[in-house]
């Protein structure tokens, strides 16, 4: 498996574009598992060195809801994704998409590296450091579209639409939710 | 087949070659960040200043000042869990700044009439353990009213600093009870006790309070009351004979206290950091963290901006005020100035 592994990887870094079309194929479940892991022990650690804040003081129980988080947005994605889609009419595989949308948390283990050496010279609450979370988080969500568009074949447009919508869910649901404990607190 | 390179290797085993190298430089990557993190410490953005990682590795963590805001009436939490409050969450924020190296000193602000004789008394205690167990000075800053208990948590301190105007002093015991056989009459209620001792309802609100009843319960106070002035004594080091005169209940303004010795300097947040500091051999401007979990602020923040709700609502006003009553029919012995709720 470590080998198979090994392979993809490498192969991802040769030639992307088939390597994807192969991951939609074969589905390596366990690399996809082990992406989110790798994303969310990159963010961690990444946050701590900038002190970037959290809901909860940095530590083991934060580390693991980091990962449980991850993980789980990943199935909450792949799934509305999922059904989207096929509501559209279009067709193409969840696994796959979990998968990809797996490795598209890579881009979170570069960013490591990068807050270490930018820390050494700067400032880690400094706006390079910002800076740079923002260009890998975007560059987070351009996988994750990207990663709609080659598993389903739709459109750049839409897969950024279909990828929009669980997130706007996952923000406006709790703004209504809010909204409905004041108006019944007031009434 | 595979074309190999000048050093017999072929394609596929180059690319696995690279993959294992960034697999490596992402590992020591973790590592480097694991190591820099466990040597500063997961420092929350107040505590390091944005340093460079360079600097955090070559200087020793910034001393620092801890501040503990005890504001309130001082009671026991109504469930004793985190997210109440109560003396217990005051205890644990004590505690949690205590433990850190880096605070060399603690500013406890006190704007309080006081509270129960067993809250108070917790947390004296706890003021004195950081003293003693964690040799680390306390210096106690007095708001607008450091009254009966809220001067018994002061008398801990190494120092106390007041405003000249704060009210404080009230150094004695209340006991309250509440006798609403008069309103109950009216209602058409009557109350029996069966009872297995005849003091077993001593403090009830349904009768009159017998002789007996009332030297038993003031023996109680006398009771609370020298444990009051002996723990003064001590935290202030005058003798009792010189704090028993000034102890009879009555409320002094900081100005006077310091004039009596119950206060050791006149001024603000900012003399009483530096004092502090000065205590804890902090040199320079020192830097203040407080002990506040995400939680509190969140808790905080609802009361402060949903309370407000409730001062337009004239139901939950009348909620409010029964509440309040509910706690003055409640006896219990209390260090606590009466005028303040």
């Amino acid at each position: 498996m470590f080998s198979n592994t090994l392979e993809i990887l490498s192969d991802l870094l040769e030639s992307p574009s088939q390597t994807v079309q192969r991951i939609v194929v074969t589905r390596p479940i366990p690399l996809g598992f082990l992406a989110y892991l790798v994303g969310a022990v990159s963010l961690f650690l990444s946050r701590c060195l900038a002190h970037r804040g959290f809901l909860m003081e940095p530590g083991l129980p934060l580390f693991l809801w980091i990962c449980f988080w991850q993980l789980s947005l990943g199935f909450f994605l792949t799934a509305l994704a999922h059904l989207f889609v096929e509501m559209g009419g279009g067709s193409g595989s969840a696994k796959g998409l979990f998968v990809l949308l797996g490795l598209s948390e890579l881009v979170w283990a570069v960013t490591l590296p990068v807050v270490l050496i930018l820390g050494l010279f700067l400032p880690v609450q400094g706006w390079e450091v910002s800076s740079a979370f923002l260009i890998f988080g975007f560059l987070n969500l351009f996988f994750k579209a990207k990663s709609i568009q080659v598993n389903y074949g739709v459109p750049s447009s839409r897969a950024w639409f279909i990828l929009a919508l669980p997130y706007l869910l996952i923000f406006i649901l709790p703004i209504v939710f809010m909204g409905l404990t004041v108006w019944g607190i007031i009434s | 087949m595979d074309e190999l390179n000048p050093m017999g290797e072929s394609h596929s085993s180059r690319k696995k070659n690279l993959a294992i190298l960034l697999i490596a430089l992402y590992g020591f990557s973790v590592l480097a960040a694991v190591v820099i993190l466990w040597r500063g410490g997961l420092r929350t953005k107040e505590s390091n200043g944005g340093a460079s990682a360079i600097s955090l590795l070559a200087k020793r963590k910034k001393e620092a000042v801890g501040w503990v805001s005890i504001h309130g009436p001082i009671f026991e939490s109504q469930s004793g869990r985190i997210w109440d409050l109560g003396v217990q969450q005051w205890v644990h924020r004590l505690n949690a700044l205590a433990e850190k190296p880096e605070i060399k000193a603690i500013v406890l602000d006190i704007n309080s009439p006081g509270g129960s004789v067993g809250s108070v008394q917790e947390l004296h205690d706890q003021i004195a353990k950081v003293r003693k167990q964690h040799k680390k000075p306390v210096v106690a800053l007095f708001g607008d009213v450091a009254a009966s208990g809220g001067y018994y948590i002061a008398s801990a301190c190494d120092k106390i600093v007041a405003h000249p105007g704060t009210l404080t002093g009230s150094i004695g015991v209340i006991f309250n009870v509440t006798n609403v056989q008069g309103i109950l009459a009216k209602l058409g209620i009557k109350m029996d006790a069966i009872k297995s001792g005849k003091h077993k309802d001593i403090g009830s609100p349904t009768r009159p309070m017998t002789p007996e009843e009332k030297q038993i319960l003031q023996g109680l106070i006398d009771d609370a009351y020298s444990q009051f002035l002996a723990a003064v004594s001590e935290g202030r080091r005058m003798p009792l004979e010189k704090v028993k005169p000034l102890a009879d209940g009555r409320i002094y303004t900081g100005r006077q206290a310091q004039s009596m010795g119950l206060v050791d300097a006149l001024g603000g947040a900012e003399e009483a950091v530096q004092l502090a500091a000065q205590l804890g051999g902090i040199k320079g401007k020192p830097k203040i963290v407080r002990e506040v979990d995400a939680l509190d602020q969140f808790r905080s923040f609802l009361e402060t901006e949903f309370g407000r709700l409730y001062q337009v609502d004239g139901e939950a006003v009348k909620v409010a005020l029964m509440e309040k009553m509910e706690r003055w029919g409640q006896s219990s012995l209390e260090y606590r100035w009466v005028n303040s709720w």
